[in-house]
């Protein structure tokens, strides 16, 4: 018995079998020939393992991650909006006279940055040597 | 759209729903929605993964995907849903990998992320990453080929007209894909 080639059986698996009749021909073989089956089935598995990719959903946790993002950037845009407004209300304009508005935000809670800030001019200490 | 009747064999049938589903989404009902992108979602997301080398982009033009067919104007329904998607997915990862090229030079190194690779992120089985790097070895044509036909949902004709390539190179390009694929598979006796 003459068994039929991978490459047909593969052309056959992919439906790219142009020919009726050699098509008819082939399918004739298949049901008699318990070897080429065999073989037909292995293209049939890989096929289905080629086209199996399934990504992870991950973006469960990119969209989450995305989100936490958005929030950072909408509360730093929210802060930076609420200094400016700070910055230009004149209700604070005695309170905050000779300070930058950036202190006024940052100066409290980051202690690493009080450093930088030029020390206002009634805080200087009195000792003087003269 | 077809008329659902009596003729209709199961596929035809399962296209029309499918439509039926697509365009109830549209309108605005949140469960027919969801259904079309929790069936297509992953299939996309690889096509796209393939395509842009890139998780982030592969999931940012998936969701892009879904955000245009949602506000598309569909006047052509003979196709499948699946393929639709896939046109949409197709044109944004092949415009996404362009730019990201054209603005960020691919090397090695920036293909990693915290220890593992772009594709590793999304893709967890070994079998899976050897089916990806299989894919990935192809050229981008025999590559696109393959991706059309296995996860955009795209007839032999469709993938023939989207890429502007004759039918019969279409099909041999498929061919050789696919047997590439196998051969890579094959030496990495994959089936342990």
């Amino acid at each position: 018995m003459i068994h039929i080639n991978d490459d047909k059986l593969l052309k056959y698996a992919l439906e790219t079998l142009a020919d009726a009749q050699e098509k008819s021909k082939l399918e004739d073989h298949l049901v008699s020939c318990q070897e080429c089956q065999a073989r037909f089935e292995e293209i049939h598995r890989d096929l289905g393992i080629i086209a199996g990719l399934r990504p992870a959903r991950t973006s469960e946790s990119s969209w989450m991650h995305r989100w936490i993002r958005s929030l950072i950037r909408i509360a730093a845009l929210l802060v930076v909006g609420i200094v400016l407004g700070i910055g230009a209300s004149p209700l604070l304009t005695n309170k905050t006279q000779g300070v930058s508005p950036c202190y006024v935000i940052l100066s409290s809670p980051a202690d690493s940055i009080s450093q930088y800030a030029v020390p206002d001019a009634t805080e200087i200490s009195a000792d003087y040597d003269y | 759209m077809q008329e659902t009747g009596d003729h209709l064999s199961g596929s035809e049938l399962i296209e029309v729903t499918e439509w039926v589903c697509f365009l109830r989404g549209q309108r605005g009902d949140e469960t027919a929605w969801r259904k079309i992108t929790d069936t297509y979602r992953s299939r996309l997301t690889a096509l796209a993964l393939m395509i842009t080398r890139s998780a982030t982009s592969a999931e940012d033009v998936v969701q892009e995907t879904f955000v245009r067919a949602l506000t598309a104007q569909v006047s052509n329904t003979s196709g499948t849903v699946h393929g639709f998607l896939g046109t949409i997915a197709y044109r944004l990862s092949v415009k996404e990998a362009r730019r990201s090229r054209r603005h960020v030079p691919l090397n090695a190194a920036q293909e990693y992320t915290q220890g593992e690779t772009q594709i590793e992120r999304l893709l967890r089985g070994e079998r899976e990453q050897l089916v990806a790097e299989a894919i990935a070895a192809l050229s981008p044509e025999h590559r696109d080929v393959l991706l059309l036909r296995f996860y955009g949902g795209h007839s032999y004709e469709e993938i023939s007209e989207l890429l502007d390539t004759p039918l019969g190179t279409v099909k041999s390009r498929i061919f050789y894909a696919v047997a590439s694929c196998r051969e890579v598979l094959k030496r990495k006796d994959y089936t342990e």
